[in-house]
């Protein structure tokens, strides 16, 4: 071994009395036990994937359950399907690129790194080619022609190749370059085939309505959001800043709300909704959810942990309360309120009992109530209703993707202190 | 960080006004005027009543004064594809055929229960209840009782409509004190399913299936001998079955005649009739020759079984054929259709569905009429009870009353349609058709006098007798003294209704 590479690189191996072998053995241990363990976690949702591409009652007849023995595939092409869907999926395979361009480049969004030629080729061109290969492959899948297999791995490569020269910096050797292309290119043409090729997912959109269901669970799930999260502020902010009787009770009070489920008050608030004659209305499904103990709950504690010399130091500054509020106290604690936003936007999509209860026109049926109409629907065709709950979880992913950060820093917010 | 707190000396006093404030409002809130449930009818009396119908009662003249469409809004519930579609489609060729209605359907949800549970939510205001509601079968006395539900036998006579063209056994179970109560009926009944081909190689006639329950269990014996099924009897553990086994041989589940001559004030079920089906059901669940399924929603476990050949023979719900065929029927791809399967045909398959009448407890076919029943509501407008009539009319029409047979899966209401050239052909053609027909016969031959327990508080009475079930089978219990305790707490829940 030549001293300059002791010294580069294995110095610090040596000195810790590792050897490259045994570092390289620990490497494929550590890659294997998180492959294992995503697998662990990542397994049930690819069996509900293949669950939701084929009838169950096929699978059992051709005995063999967990293999797809009969998808239906569309008659498509990467530019049909409208303008709109044209656009967004061709979008979603160029922020896919970008991003494992940004990966690559090892640096973050703000470095533009990735704003390099070789890596805007992979990029653009990447997005391009996969546009053009997916074509023939969906004629394939459609017709069984019995070429797929072939056209698969044509197109594999057609899209690793624009990857490649990307992958070469920085200072990759070659062959890791091309097994990188090789499974971007697998990854994203997979990902196009599953979720363009078949079916079953326009099947189930269109049967059970799920776009109308989808925009109105959207407009609840904003409204209860926007108002349990600005009426948790506000009184959080009364219940830290302010100094009135009775306080300490009134606040137990409030927590005490917390031990009567929905259910509990059920029976008697649909009685109300009735009352009023609310029923299929948006402010049903929204005013009983204006106000949440839980939200005041944690923002407070998050107020509790500001200094109360920040509060007097605007106070000197002439700073009244509006002010302090809203520019101190709730950017200060924004993890907290952001992970609440999030908390109580879930809560709000998933909301089956309450909508269920104050909606009685299928008109005005939420995603949630859709899905369960779904689930039931017919026997031989359950997949359906499996496909139609994935295409629900869509945006639930996409929050919890855009808010990992906050949901995270909410949840372990509090735990050293 | 906090301001500091109240003074210690007076936190205890303040605590006591708060809570006594509390403990106030909610008194004041209990004092507000609860909802009231009324509706312009009233339920039926314990006496028993004698009164007819009035056609005056119908006010079918109000629609020819209505201005403007009336609009009629039409709750459902425990209806799946393919009859979901059908109604959807039904409403629409309504609505196109002309201009004087507006029918909407609106889904309350996936089960029965669910579409109960929305009205019992909506009862108390009368003023938001829909035109139409359609309900089970067993929610008719409860539906009865509340008296928000207007007979359509009225609207039938006011209209010059003949009840007595409904299949007898139909308008027997619908029908309270002999007024018939809804509009139109979705009538369904038990049968038994099972696999020619396991029949065919254990050297039975597949064309002669059991007749009893008794026989089930000889042929049972004689499957599993043959080592053609390991458990040759699927059988979800469903208080349906029960009910039918007793009604159908005439054994009464509670008492005034099963609740039909007057409200039912105690369960009678506890009979040698019921121990012997209890029994029989244990020991065949003992020897191995019973695979019981529970009753969970939308479980699919008990098909399964019949798929995965570790059974051979099934009771369901007729309207389940479609379900059956789109199931079993895959293997017959290959030429056959799944109609007309003659016995060199079985040769080589796996399953070839076959159907037969429900295996009673003395002869095959003793069954009462279930399913499901369209209300037409008496809280709404004079002209939207009269716009409810005529939807329901539409209906009857023999056309679409096939409608809902061959595409739907329930059985013929209409006694004119049971021979017609379309269901004749649904019968030779299709392979639902074919195994729905043992169901259209024993239908058309049911004893009308055997119907089912009309009970105001069904569900309960489900649960209890259900309860029994379960534990007979799943938990090994004795059978007299669960039927004993079950018709005890069954007894008590009547009288707890009936206010006595």
């Amino acid at each position: 071994m030549a001293t300059s590479d002791v010294k580069s690189q294995g110095a610090a191996e040596l000195a810790m009395g590792q050897s490259p072998a045994r570092k390289n053995a620990g490497l494929v241990g550590q890659y294997l036990t998180l492959g294992l363990l995503s697998l662990l976690v990542l397994g049930p949702i690819g069996l509900t994937v293949i669950q939701a591409l084929s009838p169950p009652f096929r699978y059992v007849s051709a005995g063999r359950p967990l293999h797809p023995v009969e998808v239906s595939w569309q008659d498509r092409t990467w530019f049909s399907g409208g303008p709109l869907s044209l656009v967004v999926r061709t979008l979603i395979v160029f922020a896919l690129l970008a991003w494992l361009q940004k990966v690559a480049s090892g640096g973050g969004w703000k470095d533009k790194a990735y704003l390099v030629p070789s890596r805007i080729v992979a990029i653009v061109g990447g997005t391009v080619a996969l546009a053009l290969v997916m074509n023939p492959l969906f004629q394939s899948f459609f017709k069984a022609d019995g070429n797929t297999a072939v056209l698969y791995a044509a197109a594999v490569v057609a899209v690793a190749a624009t990857q490649v020269w990307a992958y070469l910096s920085p200072a990759r050797s070659p062959i890791t370059s091309v097994v990188m292309a090789l499974f971007t290119g697998f990854g994203l043409i997979s990902f196009c085939i599953v979720t363009m090729g078949p079916t079953v997912w326009t099947l189930a959109w269109t049967r059970y309505d799920l776009g109308p269901a989808m925009g109105r669970s959207f407009v609840m799930t904003i409204c209860v959001t926007v108002l349990q999260v600005s009426t948790a502020i506000m009184a959080a902010y009364a219940f830290v800043f302010l100094r009135f009787p009775f306080k300490r009770i009134l606040f137990a009070l409030f927590m005490a709300t917390l031990l009567l489920p929905l259910e509990v008050t059920l029976v008697g608030n649909v009685a109300t909704i009735r009352q009023l004659d609310w029923t299929d209305t948006m402010k049903a499904l929204v005013l009983p959810f204006g106000a949440a103990a839980l939200g005041t709950f944690l923002i407070r504690q998050g107020f509790r942990g500001l200094p109360t010399e920040i509060q007097d130091a605007t106070r000197l500054d002439g700073y009244g309360h509006v002010a302090f509020l809203t520019r101190f106290a709730v950017p200060l604690t924004r993890p907290v309120i952001a992970a609440f936003t999030v908390i109580s936007a879930l809560s709000a999509w998933n909301q089956y009992l309450w909508p269920r209860s104050i909606t009685e026109s299928n008109s005005f049926n939420t995603l949630q109530i859709q899905l369960r109409l779904a689930a039931a629907s017919e026997v031989p065709n359950a997949n359906q209703a499996i496909a139609a709950a994935l295409v629900a979880a869509v945006p639930v992913v996409l929050l919890l993707i855009a808010f990992q950060r906050q949901i995270i820093r909410g949840l372990t917010a509090g735990a050293v202190k | 960080m906090t301001p500091s707190p109240a003074p210690a000396a007076r936190r205890p006093v303040r605590r006591a006004l708060v809570g006594l404030t509390a403990v106030g409002l909610l008194g004041l809130a209990a004092c507000g005027a609860p909802p009231t449930t009324t509706g312009s009818g009233s339920g039926r009396n314990a006496e028993g009543s004698e009164a007819k119908i009035d056609p005056k009662d119908c006010p079918i003249s109000a629609l020819d004064e209505a201005k403007g469409p009336v609009k009629v809004n039409l709750w459902f519930s425990g209806l799946v594809d393919p009859a979901l579609g059908v109604l959807q489609d039904m409403a629409k060729r309504y609505n196109a055929s002309q201009d004087k209605v507006v029918v909407t359907t609106n889904n309350q949800g996936n089960a029965y229960q669910e579409g109960l549970a929305k009205y019992r939510g909506a009862s108390a205001t009368p003023a938001q209840l829909p035109q139409i509601q359609y309900l089970e079968d067993t929610m008719l006395g409860e539906l009865v009782d509340k008296g928000q539900v207007l007979p359509a036998e009225a609207c039938m006579e006011a209209d010059g409509f003949d009840p007595t063209q409904i299949t007898p056994a139909a308008r027997a179970a619908y029908s309270v004190d002999d007024v018939l109560y809804p509009g139109y009926m979705n009538v369904s009944t038990p049968i038994l399913y099972y696999n020619k081909v396991h029949f065919q190689k254990a050297g039975l006639d597949p064309d002669n299936p059991p007749k009893t329950l008794k026989e089930i269990e000889e042929t049972s014996k004689k499957l599993k001998a043959a080592g053609v099924s390991k458990k040759p009897f699927s059988f979800k553990a469903d208080q349906w079955f029960i009910s039918t086994w007793l009604s159908g041989v005439g054994e009464k589940m509670v008492n005034n005649n099963n609740g039909r001559t007057k409200p039912a004030s105690e369960a009678t079920f506890d009979s040698d009739a019921a121990k012997e089906v209890f029994g029989d059901l244990q020991r065949m669940d003992e020897e191995g020759l019973l695979n019981a399924f529970p009753v969970t929603d939308g479980s699919i476990d008990h098909y399964l079984a019949l798929i995965n050949e570790d059974s051979s023979m099934v009771v369901e719900t007729s309207t389940a054929s479609g379900t059956i065929a789109a199931a079993l029927g895959g293997e017959l791809a290959n030429g056959t259709g799944g109609v007309k399967i003659d016995t060199s045909a079985l040769d080589g398959k796996k399953i070839v569905p076959g159907s037969a009448e429900y295996p009673g407890l003395q002869s095959a076919g003793q069954i009462y009429a279930s399913g499901g029943a369209f209300y037409i509501m008496n809280t709404s407008s004079p002209a939207q009870q009269a716009a409810s009539w005529d939807f329901l009319k539409f209906m009857w029409k023999p056309e679409n009353a096939t409608i809902w047979h061959t595409q739907g899966g329930y059985l013929p209401a209409l006694k004119s349609i049971v021979k017609s050239p379309e269901v004749t052909k649904f019968q030779e053609t299709e392979l639902d058709g074919k195994l729905l027909t043992p169901a259209v016969n024993q239908l058309a031959t049911a004893d009308p006098d055997n119907s089912g327990p009309l009970i105001g508080p069904y569900e309960s009475f489900q649960d209890i007798l259900q309860g029994a079930l379960e534990k007979v089978l799943f938990n090994g219990a004795d059978v007299d003294k669960s039927l004993a305790s079950a018709q005890a707490d069954a007894t008590a829940l009547l009288k707890d209704y009936n206010g006595s």
